[in-house]
């Protein structure tokens, strides 16, 4: 089974759009003159930078919810947690296992001790 | 050699092929490797988990600050003590919402992708339970036989006594089938938790690898959270440095201070850009195991099982190793 998280196009578009932007401001504060001036190319670059790396923190936590929701739409949990429930049912069956044959022993001794103590009376 | 003895040589000689077959289908190397494989995926799914509760946290964070800073006027709905549904036991949410009526944006909780993480952990978890050494299983069915022949021992001679039976040597003979019992029972625990294993990663593949596509687009994601988190203060660092170079009156020494702080800012980036996409890997370990297992495991799928768990034991070790907590400026959200 295959879950897919549907890109919309709005989400690409302005991922594209804060890559390209932040390259260019990026390109320019590499290369600008320093200045004080808040209109100056370095200062305008490097409050675009800023402006835009907070962008991309907005664009990936839209994706996180995306792929949030895809997983609630998917039932992927039930068919793991469905996964696990058979590992530990055949760790547990392999262990029962090994207590079974304990158990016949101790039945075993059990009647073994009968046994004795009967050939042990009188009448026997 | 008589025909007894023939025959009897043909019995051991049966029972030893017999357990040379099972031992043949057992391959501890399937078993560890799996075993490996669960523990890292485990150690994955809480490392992600715990970084996806702190973007959570940082986005609820955001969110308060913002509405403070609009000075957004926050009001009551659904808030009455006596709303409709209150007698029933099931009172409506009490929520925050501008004046007017309209909603407040929620900080995510992500709760599917820490449900999907969960059951990808549990997975792992029972995965390496049933890929335990079966020694211990060995020793208690070991144990429990040789406890058996002994108790059946007891039991012939009692009853032999009870019915004036000559006596005869029944114990030792008990005690040889028993440790011929318990060698396959040992053999056959092993094989049958091996078999177990094969089973089950060949039938969990499908959807493991569908929920390692999501997890690694939440890796993904996670990246480029962080690394344009951490780009503001790598970017604020060398415009304090640019800014101090660029004053005449500032000394060699703050700039060689705030250079070395650039630096490190510069260093603690690129190791955040080293940690691959880990979830990728698990899927592509969990597809090779599944593939050695489809086969039984042999030498060559086997060799790239184990390559595919070693990577991702690589990728594991050196994600997010050379950050560190969130600095007390606020500034360093290095996990």
């Amino acid at each position: 089974m295959t879950t897919s998280v549907e890109t919309l196009p709005a989400w690409s578009a302005a991922d594209q759009a804060q890559r390209q932007a932040m390259g260019a401001a990026s390109a320019i504060l590499r290369d600008a003159d320093f200045s004080d001036d808040p209109s100056s190319p370095y200062q305008q670059a490097e409050q675009a930078c800023q402006r835009l790396a907070e962008a991309g923190k907005r664009l990936a936590v839209a994706r996180m919810k995306r792929i949030d929701a895809a997983i609630a739409a998917s039932g992927q949990v039930a068919e793991i947690t469905a996964a696990a429930n058979k590992a530990k049912k055949e760790a547990d069956l392999i262990a029962t296992a090994t207590a079974k044959v304990e158990k016949l022993t101790q039945v075993v001794t059990a009647v073994t001790q009968i046994a004795t103590k009967i050939t042990a009376l009188p009448f026997v | 050699m008589n025909i007894f003895r023939r025959r009897r040589a043909g019995r051991r000689g049966a029972a030893l092929a017999a357990a040379l077959l099972l031992s043949a289908c057992v391959n501890p190397a399937f078993r560890d490797s799996v075993g490996e494989y669960g523990a890292l995926t485990k150690a994955a799914a809480a490392q992600q988990n715990a970084r996806t509760a702190a973007v959570a946290a940082d986005e609820e964070e955001r969110l308060r600050a913002e509405l403070a800073a609009n000075r957004a006027d926050l009001r009551l709905e659904n808030c009455e003590p006596d709303a409709e549904g209150v007698a029933e036991g099931k009172p409506p949410r009490c929520t925050l919402v501008l004046k007017g009526g309209a909603a407040i944006e929620e900080a995510p909780s992500f709760a599917n992708v820490a449900a999907l993480t969960g059951a990808l952990s549990s997975y792992a978890d029972n995965l390496i339970l049933l890929a335990a050494d079966p020694k211990d299983d060995q020793r208690s069915f070991s144990e429990s036989i040789s406890g058996l022949a002994t108790s059946l021992g007891g039991l012939d001679g009692a009853v032999r006594k009870a019915t004036g039976a000559a006596p005869g040597n029944a114990a030792p003979k008990l005690e040889a089938v028993a440790a011929l019992v318990a060698q396959g029972g040992n053999m056959y625990f092993a094989q049958r938790r091996a078999a177990a294993l094969k089973r089950i990663v060949i039938a969990a593949d499908p959807v493991v690898q569908s929920a390692a596509r999501l997890l690694s687009g939440v890796d993904g994601a996670l990246l480029s959270y962080y690394r344009n988190d951490l780009y503001k203060s790598v970017q604020a660092a060398q415009g304090h440095a640019t800014r101090l170079v660029n004053t005449p009156e500032a000394s060699v020494e703050d700039i060689r201070a705030a250079q070395d702080a650039l630096f490190a800012k510069v260093a603690a980036y690129n190791a955040l850009g080293s940690d691959t996409l880990r979830f990728q890997a698990i899927g592509e370990a969990h597809a090779k195991l599944a593939a050695a297992a489809r086969r039984g495991a042999s030498a060559g799928e086997m060799k790239a099982a184990i390559e595919a768990v070693l990577e991702l034991a690589g990728t594991a070790d050196a994600a997010w190793a050379a950050v560190k907590p969130k600095g007390k400026d606020g500034d360093d959200h290095q996990r």
